[in-house]
């Protein structure tokens, strides 16, 4: 639920970003243990921009998964629910990636150069 | 065409909680984010401690709405700030500042941030605390880290409360602590039970650690 006012935040910081260009697409980063679910922020970003200059932007994601080392035999692997190392098994893995949230990059409209 | 933007999204957040961690590092405060789910026994873990350490403290409670935990610290002589999110799942920076304006520090030397009671969304927000601790509860279940791994991925400390109740509860502590190993490994997991006080000793000893 806290991807409300999170959406706001992502509204705010494209719209600064676009300095009063149009926006045609938002594109974000949002890892796996970011706890930012991306459905939840998606239907409020678009109930937000409904009826607004934001109506119809394309609002993308790219998915960082939660990698972690593994505390016994070094590897790095992707940590699913049960975190089990795939190469030796263990059950401890140090926390590594995967709690990025941040706005990418935002697409505008060409600026007219005639 | 393309812009890149490159910000993270809690920027303005993180912001704040870097003020709020410079002005209670000016006041010589050690601040606490204390984060469970609803019925964890924040408040009874906060009582417990207080009472406990021989230290000048405040408390800033979170909750969307009700003063019922600030009446019950009050009613034991602890000065708490109440919060109320109004709706909102967990508490932010900016709100924690507002609320920095209404404490007494004196000679406080620890301060309590009881966190909204949800285990999903207080876990990104910085709030400019020196310590996130999670609590968790017996009969939650011995599912919790598995579930959700991200908020015990940020503790510090964990604590799991309640302990009095394992005799009538299925919860089995090895599958528990091997959820938290796996995502959060070398986290100190202490085992409590704030009706009946045992295991409040091992958290103090920890925690006088930070104090000093």
């Amino acid at each position: 639920m806290h991807e409300l006012s999170l959406a706001q935040k992502v509204i705010e910081i494209a719209l600064e970003a676009a300095s009063g260009r149009k926006i045609k697409g938002i594109n974000l980063i949002i890892g796996n243990y970011s706890s930012v679910s991306p459905e939840s922020l998606f239907f409020y970003l678009e109930t937000l921009t409904t009826g607004t200059i934001l109506e119809g932007a394309q609002f993308s994601y790219e998915k960082v998964e939660a990698e972690f080392r593994c505390s016994k035999c070094g590897n790095y692997f992707i940590g699913s629910i049960e975190l089990i190392c795939p190469y030796c098994g263990a059950t401890e893995g140090e926390y590594i990636k995967g709690r990025e949230f941040y706005l990418e990059s935002i697409e505008v409209e060409d600026e007219d150069c005639g | 065409m393309r812009v890149r933007v490159e910000s993270d999204v809690l920027k303005k957040n993180k912001e704040i909680a870097l003020l709020n961690r410079s002005f209670l590092k000016e006041k010589g405060v050690l601040t606490i984010n204390l984060m469970a789910s609803p019925g964890a026994g924040k408040t009874s873990l906060i009582l417990n401690t207080l009472t406990t350490l021989d230290v000048p403290f405040a408390v800033i409670e979170g909750d969307i709405a009700s003063s019922i935990d600030t009446d019950t610290l009050k009613s034991h002589g602890i000065p708490a700030v109440q919060i109320n999110t109004g709706g909102s799942c967990h508490l932010n920076a900016s709100m924690v500042k507002r609320a920095l304006e209404q404490v007494t520090f004196g000679r406080c030397k620890i301060l309590f941030i009881e966190n909204v009671g949800n285990l999903v969304c207080p876990a990104p927000f910085d709030l400019g605390e020196d310590l996130k601790i999670v609590l968790s509860s017996i009969p939650e279940g011995d599912d919790k880290p598995y579930k959700y791994p991200q908020i015990f991925t940020v503790a510090q400390a964990i604590i799991i409360n309640k302990i009095d109740l394992i005799p009538f509860v299925d919860f089995n502590m090895e599958k528990y602590e091997r959820g938290v190993r796996a995502i959060n490994m070398k986290v100190p997991i202490f085992k409590v039970s704030c009706k009946t006080g045992e295991g409040i000793e091992e958290w103090m000893v920890w925690l006088r650690k930070y104090l000093s």
